[in-house]
């Protein structure tokens, strides 16, 4: 039974954002989005609704009449364009959400993401994989195991069919399997994906890039649950010592840039205070949340854990104070800063704690000019 | 293991899917025709899935991956994340130092590691041994494998650099144990030999000196054949300073030349302390020979000396040999021909002893250069000839080419005085045999000129009518004439002496 709920022109059908079903409810910010209900409508604006209003006002107004055939190709293009962006923003923050746990958050912005890639690339092509291995992942965080499988499954034939497509989203794949099998409790499995998905980022990015290390991350947490935590220490270890060097350089890298600017800005403008620029941790926002994600668990690992060894702990410490100074949290800064000295007494390395000094220094610094 | 590939088994399910049917239809023998309409949708259901393949996806991936990949899956499932990381940098090495070399160089012929699996699989086995034990730091057992696979990529040589990589890591396996252990320094030894092997003599001597200085403090370490560590340091050391010295020795830079002969006064530092009295003697003979072409005749004589006595202590009848040789060489130079040849003659007498051919020849080359220079024609022709038929028995070219011309030049001289005299004299049986000299070259000369005058038998010398023309000649005559006679032929005008001289 199909009664139009609304004064719909002809054969226009409008469905719920979310599930698919006639639509009563209208977005008064953009008018072209509908909802079923007042939960569907509410769960949408947190998703992703709020930021991307505008947007889809935008992209889904009924195409225009252009006279020529020129105008139409272009502004064609330039609507393809618009709706890969929202694919790419869309994907960003829903595997922020992901990250930071809020899997039933993230299913709006992923279903979105998908339909729209669906509608620039076409069904089965493999730009669509990673907005599959999205819905996967959050099918695994709400539980609904067999629903992440036929979105791996989907994911795996598209990347079997497309013989040339990166290693990186092999890697992707290859984790999120692994993943799915540690939620069914198939460890041995989930530690040959989680093997093949470092395997291809190594060979991707490196062996020491920060992409790599969410396998690693992932892999010791296996061994951690079956009890080998040798090999789980030594490959926390590593995922510390990857991200360590990551966020030194890029510390380093943005404090002489801010040094030369300032420098700059002092000798022209003859001031005696020195100005700080804003200072960019060079990731998106996925990535920081997966790097608080990585970075918190092994710190809350190595807190709990007796037999640790202490420079471990205080690298943590350390490597999530640069972290928070980097995307600005000037206090957690702090916090995590404090804890790594705490955590280094112990250490002889006397290289270590001068830098943990210094950093402090820098974070007071940057708090007063703020 | 990556190594073996599991089976496929189709047949399994065949008869497996076959045997509920062939026992309903049991007149039908096995043939591939499905009587469909017969089937009830279950079973259809059931057969499809007993017909899915017994493979699981694990084994399916372990057929579509390269081995490289297998065996790096398996490292990590393992947990030997760290190996896998050292596999992938060399890996990575190799190609990128192919890339780098342009794709013309001879690189591109020699077979990646990535695609040998023999070799991908000892790589696997050791690093992973070494992993092992450094996790429960045992670094003893890490420096072991390590040491293993440094020695197992040594006999192919499209494989150095995986040779030095290991060694270098067992250097460092080594270091960080933090004190002067013997496997430090047995690692900088490996280091050291292996860089000699390369020709990378400057590392070699960082190496070998760091080896020599840990060795020297702990004077109790011995190696596996009962070495003491020290010896064995001083005698790398020696051997090191002296391929390097010598290199340096033969550059034309000045500076080099003086630091080569730094270097090896120290390599016989080195020698002596290491107690060996032949490395000694074989130190002073080389550093002997590095003086004597710096000019710097007296210290080379008194180290070859040296070497000289401890060779005779040794009976080391080579070493006498080469010793007699320098040293006479030395004495030439000096001026003293006398000792020269007293030397050299030693030196025949030695070689004649032990039958040791080509030193016989080069002995009685040199001594017949000396008497050609001090004027003892005879005996320099007996030796060149002696030395000339070695050369020829031996098949030596080179010698040969050389005895061969000195045999001339000794034989011509020896000639010389008589055949003067024959042209001087001039009568008929002079010209006679001057002709014969001339056509076949025979050699009558040293016969005595038959007189056609009494008295003219022994007639050396007939101031011929003079000849503005002819040159002056000094010779020196021995041998059949008892006399030494000086025939001096001045230009024009002046009167001869008379040097009628007859001897009756």
């Amino acid at each position: 039974m199909d009664v139009n709920p609304l004064a719909n022109p002809k054969g226009v059908k409008l469905l719920c954002e979310l599930c698919r079903i006639p639509a009563f409810i209208q977005c008064k910010g953009c008018k072209v989005t509908y909802y079923c209900s007042r939960e569907h409508q509410k769960a949408d604006a947190v998703g992703i609704h709020d930021k991307v209003c505008s947007r889809l006002a935008l992209l889904r107004q009924p195409v225009q009449f252009w006279p020529s055939k020129e105008e139409r190709e272009k502004r064609y293009k330039a609507m393809q364009l618009e709706k890969i962006e929202l694919i790419e923003m869309a994907r960003t923050l829903a595997q922020k959400m992901l990250f930071e746990g809020k899997h039933e958050e993230s299913v709006p912005a992923a279903m979105l993401s998908l339909r729209y890639a669906i509608d620039v690339y076409g069904v089965s092509t493999i730009e669509l994989v990673p907005s599959y291995l999205i819905m996967a992942e959050a099918s695994i965080g709400l539980g609904n195991l067999v629903q992440a499988e036929e979105y791996l499954a989907k994911a795996d034939w598209t990347i079997l069919k497309t013989p040339d497509c990166t290693k990186a989203i092999k890697s992707r794949l290859y984790r999120n399997l692994g993943l799915l099998y540690v939620a069914k409790g198939d460890f041995q499995e989930a530690l040959v994906n989680f093997a093949d998905d470092i395997y291809n980022s190594s060979h991707e990015f490196g062996t020491d890039d920060i992409r790599t290390s969410g396998g690693y991350f992932h892999m010791a947490n296996v061994f951690f649950r079956q009890g080998r935590r040798d090999i789980a220490d030594s490959m926390y270890k590593q995922v510390i010592s990857i991200w360590y060097e990551y966020l030194n350089h890029t510390l380093t890298v943005n404090i002489s840039a801010q040094e030369d600017e300032s420098r700059r800005k002092s000798k022209m403008l003859n001031s005696a205070k020195t100005l700080m620029e804003e200072i960019s941790s060079g990731l998106d926002e996925a990535q920081e949340a997966e790097a608080i994600q990585i970075l918190s668990s092994i710190h809350n690992i190595k807190e709990h854990q007796p037999d640790r060894q202490s420079k471990d702990l205080a690298q943590t410490c350390h490597n999530l104070a640069m972290l928070y100074f980097l995307m600005g949290d000037l206090n957690k800064a702090k916090e995590y800063g404090r804890k790594s000295i705490v955590a280094s007494d112990q250490v002889k390395d006397d290289k270590f704690s001068k830098s943990l000094v210094e950093f402090m220094k820098l974070c007071e610094r940057q708090i007063v000019s703020n | 293991m990556a190594t073996t590939l599991p089976p496929i088994n189709k047949n399994k399910n065949q008869n497996n899917g076959r045997s509920r049917r062939s026992s309903e239809y049991a007149g039908f023998s096995q043939t591939s025709f499905k009587t469909e309409p017969d089937k009830l949708p279950i079973e259809k259901i059931n057969d499809l899935r007993s017909e899915l393949p017994l493979l699981k996806k694990h084994d399916i991936a372990k057929f579509r991956n390269s081995y490289n990949h297998n065996l790096c899956l398996d490292m990590l499932t393992d947990g030997f994340h760290m190996s896998f990381c050292e596999l992938i940098m060399l890996i990575r090495q190799q190609v990128e130092e192919r890339d780098a070399a342009g794709p013309e160089s001879f690189l591109w012929t020699r077979p990646l590691i990535r695609d040998q699996a023999s070799k991908l699989d000892t790589l696997k086995l050791l690093l992973t041994k070494a992993e092992q034990a450094s996790r429960l730091e045992n670094i003893e057992e890490e420096y072991r494998a390590r040491f293993e696979l440094a020695q197992s990529f040594r006999k192919d040589p499209n494989d150095q650099w995986l040779v030095e990589h290991f060694f270098g890591t067992c250097l460092e396996v080594a270091k960080k144990q933090g004190k002067e252990t013997q496997m430090l320094a047995e690692g900088h030894c490996n280091v050291g030999l292996f860089l000699q092997n390369n020709k990378n003599h400057k590392e070699a001597v960082k190496h070998f000196e760091a080896y020599h200085k840990l060795a020297k403090n702990h004077r109790h370490w011995k190696r596996f054949d009962n070495m003491t560590f020290y010896k064995d340091s001083c005698v790398k050391l020696y051997h090191i300073y002296t391929i390097f010295g010598l290199e340096l020795g033969r550059s034309n830079d000045d500076e080099d030349k003086t630091a080569s002969l730094t270097m090896l006064t120290e390599a016989l530092e080195m020698a002596k302390n290491s107690g060996d009295k032949k490395l000694e003697g074989e130190a002073s003979y080389t550093l002997g020979l590095a003086y004597q072409k710096a000019n710097k005749l007296d210290t080379a004589q008194s180290l070859l000396l040296n070497f000289y006595e401890s060779c005779q202590g040794d009976s080391n009848s080579e070493g006498i040999g080469r010793a007699c040789d320098a040293i006479a060489k030395i004495y030439a130079r000096q001026g003293n021909k006398e000792k020269s040849v007293e030397f050299l003659k030693r030196f025949v007498e030695l070689t004649e002893k032990t039958g040791l051919e080509k030193e016989y020849c080069l002995a009685c080359h040199n001594l017949g250069n000396v008497c050609n220079s001090v004027g003892n024609y005879d005996e320099a022709t007996e030796y060149f000839s002696k030395a000339y038929n070695i050369s020829r028995a031996l098949n030596d070219q080179e010698s040969t080419n050389t005895n061969r011309v000195q045999y001339g030049i000794a034989m011509a001289h020896r000639m010389m005085g008589k055949f003067a005299n024959h042209i001087v004299v001039g009568d008929s049986t002079c010209m006679v045999r001057l002709l014969d000299w001339k056509s076949v070259r025979t050699d009558e000369f040293n016969k005595q000129i038959p007189d056609t005058a009494p008295g003219a038998a022994y007639h050396t010398l007939l101031p011929p009518p003079v000849d503005p023309n002819m040159k002056r000649l000094e010779i020196i005559i021995d041998g059949v004439s008892e006399e030494e006679v000086d025939i001096n032929f001045k230009d024009e005008g002046e009167e001869l002496p008379s040097n009628v001289v007859s001897a009756e």
